[in-house]
């Protein structure tokens, strides 16, 4: 048969199709995609943007990507791709890509006032060392930080922790996860003891019922959206439930959507407890044997700085302070949440509410729920994520198939680096803390470090350096992986002061010349996700690996070389002090670099040629310029954390031949379910469920009661701002606004407002108009009609757009107990402008 | 050549309304439709952008519950003449 190249393309394209749609085409057979596209070598990667950790397969021509696929063999994706995802092969090639080192000069000298100008490596490295000593000098440990990511490879925040943590013995390093996850982390340690989901995306296929809690997966997980979508068509008696601040796209699906008053999701939680206990629909046993019932601390402020107000009046300000309590206590105060008290609070309608809360109350239905920012984003975001495992833990659903409450992350890392290998200020790998003199002790041990290296005292949090920052208090700033300076509450007052106050020397590590780049005073031009050698964790514990694909342009390093190379800039002798290396003499004179990664662990492997199954083989320059297999030494020096302790990852090659691995990876087997026997090796024959992040093996369901946010609207500034993302575009739009495609589908962004509040300001869709807050302002479109609806009385508007800082209008309040900001509330006006 | 394959899913009720609105799309044919809703089309157009602007804007077609891309083939050149073997 002759086929011409075009139907022999087009043949293929409905061949992928159908398999991914599990639909049978007459006529149009499975041909490997590779025999059409000659001279391509194709190889997984996981997909650089969200927290689902799709696979792609990525197609390298002449040392360049040149196409990509959804993954047929990934269990994640099952060959879809999300339409960002499949850009992914042009987000490398930019016009505007940074490729040399960029400082700010006058008259050949840095100049914090000076304008950028090209350096050598050694210039911006000798700049920057220069300042780090004088800070160390002047501020001791306290006085430099880090600025990481959960984008971050595995190695990569690993390498980091080590640098900051084992070697300058400052925990000033904090991850953007911050912004996003660190919520949903403190809700899982006080819950269980231990973090990350106990289930995983097979639910989306065991569910009979999905509740979304701030979550708009539609656009910002598209391709769970799908699987959820699909299980809702075809499985009799499925329903989607979603709860939302504002009417999005998931309510096209939805059986029950409900726009709740912002805050109020505190209480329609308080409120299914209530409707739970009050039907005796609790699980008794499961309540009595696997349970313990405890209050948290009231009253706790907003995670302002102390001197504001709303601290000073703060009864306990920060307290994250738990009392134990009865199961009648515990009843007793969810109680005044009735069904008629929170309708009238939420504004939902009684009649969704009930029906909302009979999916959790009925012993027949599993149900999962699922939640983003709505949840985490919130100025009480431990406390919500708590009260959503209470209605789990009630009725026993969970840990099981279809039964679920799930996190979904945000980054393709914040699961696998930010929070697996501890890059918060507070923590260190495997869920290990620095206030622990134990946990101090194994990591010194493992990192070959005297005892007594690690500083006990927790850093500064995301929000809290910036404030740092501005007061002068810590000096040198690095920011590796993120756009902070535009992904920042409160740019006017807080992070954009703090970056320019003239005695801060900040270093921004990028790809592109960001808002953040911009604002720096040294740019060094970094090697982006398939130009090095890499690794993810996604939201479901799934580890992944990705070969470096193509070389990395001009003199662009990845952050691991950059990270490493800056620690050969600092010997032991300068940084610590006498009674530390008298602890072990043979490292006086030794830089940190030889200190923390020529320690006969991370250089164990020697230089090696990668090559995958087929025979093709691949570059790995941070092992050619090293001398040795970094990612694997890093890696496995790493993993020692976790094995034996309920995280233990798989050896480092299996990782390269598997479509990544669900940990714990115990015998060669992932774990899909935690915490429940036969499917957790971690627990025994005859113990059921057993939580053993907890010492007794039980998970703390915990009270907390509606507290009223930060900021709500006045007379003044009378709509409540609520900002997030879209489709399109991926956080900041530092990657995907440079795709030509998707920069023209959703070039800037806009303000969606209800048409009865624009009528109301004279306002139609597509006026200019100023949105205004007590911080700022910001210029922008309205849309009355677009893809988010929101009610009266509340705005949206995205992020993603540098030329519209929607930042200059947040407040930096954030949940005293995890630290992250909350996004989606605080007062504004609208105004034509 | 800008081709591309994808898989969109409507309410099985609707589908076969939303293969309709799909169809008078210039460029798009639909080649499968199955009971549960889902379809399966290819996107086909000469002009770089119209292509990626229809392509971008496949999930905002009314009925439409999601849609994902699955395969892609862009070339500069004209293909389509020339023949292969098989």
């Amino acid at each position: 048969m002759k086929l011409s190249r075009r139907d022999f393309i087009k043949s293929n394209a409905i061949a992928a199709a159908a398999a991914a749609a599990g639909v049978t085409v007459p006529g149009a057979q499975a041909l490997a995609q590779a025999a059409a596209d000659e001279g391509i070598r194709w190889d997984k990667i996981p997909c650089r943007f969200c927290g689902t950790g799709c696979s792609v397969l990525a197609g390298v021509k002449d040392g360049r990507m040149v196409a990509s696929q959804g993954d047929p063999d990934a269990p994640v994706n099952r060959g879809l791709n999300c339409i960002k995802g499949y850009f992914l092969s042009k987000i490398m090639y930019g016009k505007d890509r940074l490729t040399q080192p960029l400082l700010r000069k006058k008259n050949g000298q840095f100049d914090k006032n000076g304008d950028f100008e090209p350096v050598s490596w050694d210039e911006a490295f000798d700049v920057m060392a220069q300042k780090w000593k004088a800070a160390l000098k002047d501020k001791g440990a306290s006085g430099v930080g880090m600025f990481g990511s959960g984008q971050w490879t595995v190695w990569e925040g690993y390498a980091a922790s080590k640098f900051i943590k084992g070697g300058l013995r400052s925990n000033n390093l904090d991850p953007n996860a911050r912004h996003c996850m660190a919520s949903a982390v403190v809700g899982f340690i006080r819950a269980f003891g231990i973090d990350e989901p106990m289930g995983c995306y097979d639910d989306l296929e065991h569910a009979d019922a999905f509740v979304l809690w701030g979550a708009n997966m539609a656009e910002m997980h598209p391709i769970l959206w799908s699987r959820l979508t699909d299980t809702r068509l075809t499985k009799p008696g499925c329903e989607v439930h979603v709860l939302s601040t504002y009417e999005n796209r998931c309510f096209e699906l939805a059986d029950n959507g409900m726009v709740f008053v912002p805050q109020t999701d505190l209480a329609i939680l308080n409120y299914i407890a209530n409707h739970i206990i009050q039907n005796k629909a609790y699980n008794k046993d499961f309540v009595e044997q696997k349970v313990n019932f405890t209050k948290t601390a009231t009253d706790i402020g907003y995670g302002l700085r102390p001197d504001h107000p709303l601290e000073q009046k703060a009864a306990n300000a920060g307290s994250g302070k738990l009392e134990k309590i009865s199961f009648e206590e515990y009843a007793k105060a969810v109680e005044p949440y009735t069904l008629e008290y929170v309708a009238e609070l939420s504004g939902v309608p009684a009649k969704q509410l009930e029906q909302l809360a009979k999916v959790y109350a009925d012993p027949n239905k599993k149900v999962s729920s699922y939640w983003t920012m709505g949840f985490n984003q919130h100025t009480r975001g431990s406390w919500v994520n708590g009260l959503l495992y209470n209605v789990h833990l009630l009725v026993g659903k969970i840990s099981e198939p279809g039964n679920s409450p799930f996190s979904l992350t945000g980054q393709p890392s914040a699961c696998g680096t930010a929070r697996e290998v501890g890059t918060f200020a507070h923590r260190l790998p495997a869920d290990m803390l620095v206030a622990k003199d134990e946990h101090r002790a194994i990591a010194e041990k493992t990192w070959k470090l005297p005892e007594g290296t690690i500083n006990p005292k927790v850093g500064y949090h995301a929000v809290l350096m910036h404030r740092m920052l501005k007061d002068g208090k810590m000096n040198c700033y690095w920011q590796m992986c993120n756009n902070n300076m535009q992904a920042a509450a409160n740019m006017n007052d807080e992070s954009y002061p703090g970056w320019r106050n003239p005695e801060n020397f900040i270093t921004v590590s990028d790809p592109y010349p960001t808002v953040s780049a911009m604002a720096a005073d040294l740019i060094l031009p970094t090697a982006m996700w398939a130009e090095k050698e890499g690794a993810y964790g996604n939201a479901e514990r799934r580890t992944q690996f990705w070969r470096q694909q193509v070389k990395a342009p001009g003199e662009s390093k990845s952050d691991l070389w950059q990270i490493m190379e800056f620690a050969k800039r600092f010997t032991v002798d300068e940084v610590w002090p006498e009674e530390l290396i008298a602890k072990m003499p043979e490292y006086r004179g030794k830089t940190l670099y030889e200190v923390l990664y020529e320690n006969g662990q991370v250089n164990a492997f020697p230089q090696q040629q990668v090559t995958d199954e087929a025979g093709n083989t691949y570059d790995n320059d941070e092992m050619e310029h090293f001398g040795y297999y970094v990612q694997k030494g890093l890696f496995e020096e790493y993993a020692s954390f976790g094995r034996g302790h309920a995280h233990d990852l798989a050896p480092f090659d299996t990782y390269h031949r598997a479509r990544g691995l669900r940990w714990p990876v115990v015998d060669g087997k992932e774990t899909l379910w935690r915490f429940r026997e036969g499917y957790d090796p971690y627990v025994k024959a005859g113990e059921g469920v057993k939580f053993y992040g907890k010492p007794d093996g039980r998970a703390n369901i915990i009270f907390a009661p509606y507290e009223p946010p930060a900021e709500s609207p006045d007379g003044e500034f009378d709509l409540w701002l609520c900002t997030g993302r879209v489709l399109e575009h991926w956080h900041s739009g530092s990657m995907t606004r440079r795709v030509p495609e998707l920069y023209r589908a959703v070039p800037d962004a806009v303000v969606f407002m209800h048409p009865n509040d624009a009528k109301k300001r004279r306002l139609r869709n597509g006026s200019k108009v100023k949105v205004v807050s007590r911080r700022g302002e910001v210029l922008t479109r309205v849309e009355t009609r677009g893809r988010n609806l929101p009610p009266e009385g509340l705005v949206f508007m995205p992020w993603f757009d540098a030329g519209q800082l929607v930042n200059k209008l947040t407040l930096d309040a954030t949940c005293p107990l995890s630290k992250e900001t909350d996004y989606k509330k605080c007062a504004v006006k609208v105004e034509r402008a | 050549m800008n081709l591309c394959s994808m898989v969109l899913n409507a309410r099985p009720a609707q589908a076969a309304a939303v293969r309709n609105r799909l169809e008078a799309i210039e460029g798009v044919e639909v080649h499968a439709v199955s009971e549960t809703g889902r379809l399966v089309l290819t996107l086909e157009h000469p002009d770089r952008t119209y292509y990626a602007e229809t392509m971008m804007q496949m999930h905002n077609v009314a009925g439409v519950l999601s849609a994902a891309l699955i395969y892609e083939f862009h070339d500069e050149q004209e293909v389509t003449q020339k023949e292969v073997s098989q």
